[in-house]
């Protein structure tokens, strides 16, 4: 049974105690961690919107006794006599940071970045072993980034990826490579998409500088193996960084292509029944605990041809979970998701958030 | 046939059979038609992997509808009238509708009205005849409920046993006479093979002699044995008669007795079972009455899963460490409780010392007869145990450096999430706990590792605390038996330098209630609870309450907010109840329910 904890300046409220709740739901998704949250609570059209539904009010969700999600209070609506919340997770806010130094200036340290905005206001606390080498020419950059911006272009760069979770904990993390979780009911991720799926990146970085304009450029690359016709080369823009060596830029674009993988893309996911989703030594695992960034074995596969193979076994990497409160299904969705169903399409976001922009050195 | 019936339908305080008001009107109600109405399941399919056929769940009930025609008759249409109004005063609102069947023997049952109808047909006969008939249409609740509360009041009971027999020798150990059909003469012998016995210096096996066990030939095996065992223990004083028992296949006592010098014989109910290590279970009986206990016979059930596919050597049983124990002054306590009725329910439950209650968990669930308690700290084998008074074990762990390794046996932990909390000190601000969880057979470790680690800002607080760590999912590699080897070894360190660590607790989620209060420590104040009450849900409280106070009659109760809480949900049959007061020993636990049942009331 979950509830709802929300706390505004500094006390801290359960939702049940304004009425009755329902419809607790949550997602996580790997990267970012803790997403979107939403509970209803039947109070009367003309409560008063007490401290404990303000937006901004920090959101805790229990399962039974354990903290399951964390994030804040982002929206409310009232309709048919229910108010719905709707929260969102810490992850959100870093498109709202810039990127700053202590002076206010941006920067392109990362450390410097998320230490900074988290002085400024950011409600989460860093465990990431974040670099302090700017990822731009130079420590300042003339444009300004979003913190969001700053870790989405270190993860790239190191083949990670960052999540805040459900304590407000920032930490940045490769994929796992042992499964966690095994699925026992002989269902798999069986539709596969090939529009993600490369082998080879050539990526073109400014090589030589005069007065302050570049003035050379050169092309580092990375390829693994293809079968016959499914070679697929994509092009990769590295001259935001400013002047660099292909040697510096080496790791990036083998951390690029790990990351982006070759592998294909799935289109759809999978819904868990409880009972089905066990741990190594046979327990079945609360399906409200199961969070993104975790990987499933599950048996009984589609080979990339799309035929069902006996005997072998599948590893995704959960990309996104989504949990209602008492319900017997769990939906996840992997890593690689192409989307392909307009629900999925509309439902990504709109506004694709800034990308990093360096500065060349002088 | 019953010759003078006196049965009675009221709804509030209309009598709608029999009943009579003041301007002369009269009501009955016609049999036909008349109908409590059925509450339908909410079912929930479950994907597995059988291809035929699908598995279903009951996820929930729905309201019944019950539907009566009620007659009204009078003197004059003008009394009907006023008896109509006197029915409608008792519609459209909550309410309740009492039915006492007519032997007179039948149990009252009485069933919540959450809200009611009625229509009234126009009949032109009926008119001229002075009597108007109206259909009422009753939403009620799914169950139906006994008229007067249940309440279980509760003593726990001491893991000391002051040992009467030690079980060294089998004179007087006779069979006995049991109710169930098959019975294996039973043979007795002192075993005195090491891990066959738990004190002293052995046990008493009691085998069965011939017979083949019920079942044989289909895809499943059960075996009763049933045997007397003379006693001299002076139970002037009240206590519990405990006994650890040990079966071959997954076991449990289907039926005890104690006879008294005082009482004759008595059936009697295990209060608590828990696992005592080797595959041992030791079972707490209540004494009847307070004198001497003269005799304990036992019918022990023991259940196989599987036909082996021919007869099966018949099961053995042992027996050990027989004793007294007194009501428990621990901190930490479990019981079991037999929860009447034939449908589940919601109660409350009541949590009362004579100090402040200090830190509660009241942990429930439904008890699976297999020794499940949720305290580890009981099975440290490893760990360098520091004294300390204010420890709920007497001492605690430092848990920075070496591992503290507990092992415990697998055979009684259900497989599924657990939720682990801990109860931890520091003098220095942070505390922290990892734990990492394998099973281990004989004394090799077998399959994955499950591991949790959590940690909590305690500020300048240097007492103890109860922290969540998370969630582990148990056994990490699951066993087949109950008496199993196996046990489920946790080894417990911390990151964060200058944790101590009192007691690890491991609940199981599913079906399963967690609710947790801070009551404050000390002599009983406005901010020092020595009460707690959690009630559960109902029509008037919908999503229920936790109160703290210290008067027995809530003349002072206050909510409060707990750090966690949970729907105590009460199913028919035994339920496990577990109880943490920090700072209060021997607290005592009621709990208050009304049985439910499927429709009418079985007492």
């Amino acid at each position: 049974m979950a509830d709802v904890v929300t706390t505004w300046a500094g006390r801290e409220y359960a939702a049940s105690d304004l009425g009755d709740v329902g419809e607790i739901k949550w997602e996580t998704e790997w990267p970012f961690g803790c997403t979107k949250a939403s509970w209803q609570v039947a109070m009367p059209p003309n409560s008063s919107l007490v401290n404990a539904g303000r937006v901004g009010a920090d959101v805790k969700l229990y399962d039974g006794p354990i903290l399951t999600w964390g994030g804040y209070l982002s929206e409310f609506e009232f309709a048919d006599d229910v108010w719905t919340f709707h929260a969102s997770g810490y992850y959100a806010l870093a498109e709202h940071f810039l990127a700053l130094d202590a002076t206010g200036n941006p920067t392109s340290i990362p450390t410097t970045a998320v230490v900074q905005a988290i002085a400024r206001g950011w409600n989460v606390t860093n465990l990431a072993a974040l670099s302090a080498s700017p990822l731009s020419a130079t420590d300042e950059t003339v444009e300004f980034n979003t913190v969001r911006a700053v870790l989405d272009e270190l993860a790239a760069t190191l083949g990670q990826r960052w999540k805040v979770d459900e304590a407000r904990r920032l930490t940045m993390a490769a994929d796992p490579t042992t499964p966690r979780w095994f699925l026992d009911n002989g269902d798999a991720l069986r539709a596969t998409a090939d529009e993600d799926y490369l082998t080879a990146i050539y990526a073109r970085y400014v090589a030589a500088v005069t007065d302050g304009e570049p003035t050379a450029w050169d092309v580092e690359s990375d390829e693994t193996p293809a079968l016959p016709n499914l070679r697929r080369e994509q092009p990769l823009d590295l001259t935001s960084l400013g002047l660099t060596t292909g040697a510096a830029v080496a790791p990036d674009v083998a951390a690029r292509l790990a990351l982006a993988g070759t592998r294909h893309g799935y289109t759809s996911g999978l819904e868990i029944p409880y009972g089905d989703l066990v741990v190594s030594g046979g327990a079945p695992v609360r399906l409200g605990q199961v969070k993104a960034g975790e990987m499933l074995r599950a048996f009984n596969v589609a080979d990339p041809a799309g035929v069902v193979s006996l005997g072998l076994t599948q590893d995704v990497v959960i990309g996104r979970t989504s949990y209602t409160d008492g319900a017997d299904t769990l939906a996840i969705t992997p890593v690689d998701l192409t989307p392909r169903s307009l629900s999925t399409i509309l439902a990504a976001p709109q506004k694709p958030p800034e990308p990093f922009v360096g500065t060349p050195a002088a | 046939m019953i010759d003078n019936p006196q049965h009675a339908l009221d709804l509030g305080d209309f009598a709608l059979v029999d009943g009579e008001g003041e301007s002369g009107w009269k009501s009955s109600v016609h049999a036909s038609d008349a109908s409590f109405g059925e509450s339908l399941p909410v079912l929930v399919g479950v994907r597995s992997l059988l291809r035929d056929g699908m598995s279903l769940r009951v996820q929930s009930h729905e309201n019944r509808e019950a539907y009566f025609l009620v007659e009204i008759s009078g003197p004059d249409l003008a009394a009907v009238g006023d008896g109509e109004a006197a029915l409608m005063a008792e519609l459209y609102r909550r309410n309740t509708l009492t039915w006492t069947p007519p032997d007179g023997y039948g149990a009252v049952t009485v069933f919540e009205v959450v809200t009611s109808r009625m229509s009234a047909p126009l009949d032109d006969m009926n008119e001229l005849m002075l009597k108007r008939v109206f259909g009422i249409t009753l939403t009620c609740l799914p169950f139906s409920r006994s008229v007067d509360p249940t309440v279980i009041g509760s003593e726990f009971v001491s893991s000391d046993v002051v040992i009467a027999d030690d079980c060294e020798s089998t004179t007087g150990w006779a069979a006995a006479t049991g109710a169930s059909s098959n019975l294996y003469p039973p043979a007795f012998s002192v075993d005195s093979t090491a891990g066959n016995f738990v004190t002293g210096t052995g046990s008493v096996k009691v085998s069965a002699a011939s017979g083949v066990p019920v079942g044989y030939g289909s895809s499943y095996l059960t075996a009763f044995t049933a045997f007397g065992i003379p006693l001299s223990i002076d139970a002037s004083g009240g206590g519990y008669v405990v006994c650890a028992v040990r079966g071959e296949w997954i076991f449990s006592i289907y039926e005890a007795h104690i006879t008294t010098s005082g009482g004759g014989r008595e059936k009697v109910a295990s209060i608590s079972q828990q696992a005592i290590g080797d595959g041992f279970v030791s079972y707490a009986l209540a004494v009847p009455d307070a004198s001497t206990v003269t005799l304990l016979e036992l019918e022990v059930w023991q259940n196989l899963n599987v036909n082996p596919g021919e007869q099966p050597p018949l099961p053995d049983i042992w027996v050990d460490s027989i004793g007294l124990a007194d009501a428990s002054t621990d901190s930490q306590q479990v019981r079991s409780m037999e929860i009447g009725g034939s449908a589940r329910t919601e109660g409350q439950i009541a949590i009362s010392a004579a100090v402040g209650l200090g830190d509660v968990v009241l942990y429930t669930a439904r008890d699976l007869d297999d020794g499940f308690r949720p305290d580890v700290r009981r099975w440290q084998t490893v760990g360098t145990d520091v004294a300390d008074s204010d420890a709920l074990n007497g001492s605690h762990l430092a848990l920075s450096g070496a591992a503290s390794v507990f092992e415990y046996p697998a055979g009684s932990l259900r497989p599924g999430a657990y939720a682990v909390l801990a109860r931890v000190k520091s003098a220095l601000g942070d505390v922290g706990v990892s734990v990492a969880a394998q099973t281990v057979i004989g004394s090799t470790a077998v399959g994955g590792v499950e591991s949790e680690s959590g940690s909590l800002d305690v500020g300048a607080v240097a007492d103890f605390v109860v922290m969540r760590v998370g969630v582990l999912h148990l056994p990490p590699t699951l066993v087949e038996a109950t008496a199993t080897d196996a046990v489920v070894r946790f080894s417990v360190t911390s990151e964060i330098a200058g944790t101590k660590l009192d007691e690890l607790m491991v609940f199981p989620m599913a079906d399963a209630a967690l609710t947790w209060v801070e009551c404050g420590d000390g002599s009983p104040s406005a901010t020092v609870s020595s009460r707690l009450w959690v009630d559960g849900p109902t029509l008037e409280k919908p999503r229920g309450q936790i109160l703290v106070g210290n008067d027995e009659n809530r003349m002072d109760a206050r909510a409060v907010r707990p750090l966690a809480r949970g729907s105590h949900m009460l199913y028919p049959g035994k339920m496990l109840a577990y109880l943490l007061t920090s700072a209060a020993g021997g607290a005592a636990m009621s709990v208050t329910y009304y049985k439910a049942w499927h429709t009418h009331a079985g007492s």
